[in-house]
């Protein structure tokens, strides 16, 4: 998988970046195509929260994006199915989150 | 890729707050990993979804700093981010009869009283029960 200036992106066994300064734009639509997810104005938000409270050193959990105001906790189940934060954390180019709540 | 678990269904038979805490931490992980998953309250785990008990369900004074601390929610609180997530849960019409337990006392949003027996018809393939 390469980014949009054609570097190689180099993820973990999981399919997590393992640098968050290749992500771009075009590296999500590809982790979010091999994850049957098309991505909609309402994913950009969403993954746009998620780098920001990254950057903040902020770790996420439902609870917490449900308190976001960006979406509800059944939003971001409908966003990202089978996954609401692990596969919105991935495509947002973020490590695996680790919290269980 | 094909999971091997596809649905969790956890039965939640005790009264004490870390008791609850991890059989619904097991279910609301379960929703988390893309799995169903669906609660059974049955005897004293029949207290988290009861109006009039629930909210005296508190954690061991060793844990409300870091409970705080860490936003953890209390049992409605992460009951009610379960339902949100799509997890069903149910009491257990046994228990309920034989503590005679009003109807309207339990939460609005349960989805069923039902016996141990529907609760094990709800399985489908690649479904694990945990008892707690």
């Amino acid at each position: 998988m390469k980014n949009s200036q054609g570097q190689e992106i180099i993820v973990d066994a999981q399919g997590y970046l393992l640098s968050f300064a290749d992500w771009d734009s075009l590296a999500a639509e590809q982790i979010a195509s091999s994850l049957g997810i098309t991505l909609t104005d309402k994913h950009w938000q969403v993954i746009s929260y998620l780098q920001d409270k990254h950057r903040q050193g902020k770790d996420m959990t439902i609870r917490k994006m449900g308190d976001s105001g960006v979406v509800t906790i059944k939003e971001l189940y409908d966003l990202f199915p089978s996954g609401p934060l692990k596969y919105s954390s991935k495509i947002a180019g973020l490590p695996r989150p680790k919290n269980c709540v | 890729m094909s999971k091997p678990i596809s649905k969790m269904l956890i039965i939640i038979s005790k009264g004490t707050f870390t008791e609850m805490y991890q059989g619904l931490v097991l279910a609301n992980g379960a929703l988390m990993e893309g799995m169903k998953a669906e609660v059974f309250f049955t005897f004293a785990g029949l207290t988290a979804i009861q109006k009039s008990a629930v909210n005296e369900l508190q954690p061991p004074e060793s844990l409300v700093a870091v409970m705080a601390e860490q936003n953890l929610p209390s049992i409605n609180e992460f009951i009610s981010t379960f339902k949100e997530s799509g997890g069903k849960i149910f009491g257990c019409k046994l228990s309920i009869d034989m503590l005679r337990v009003a109807k309207e006392d339990l939460r609005d949003d349960v989805d069923g009283v039902i016996s141990v027996g529907e609760f094990y018809e709800r399985a489908e393939p690649d479904t694990q029960i945990i008892f707690v």
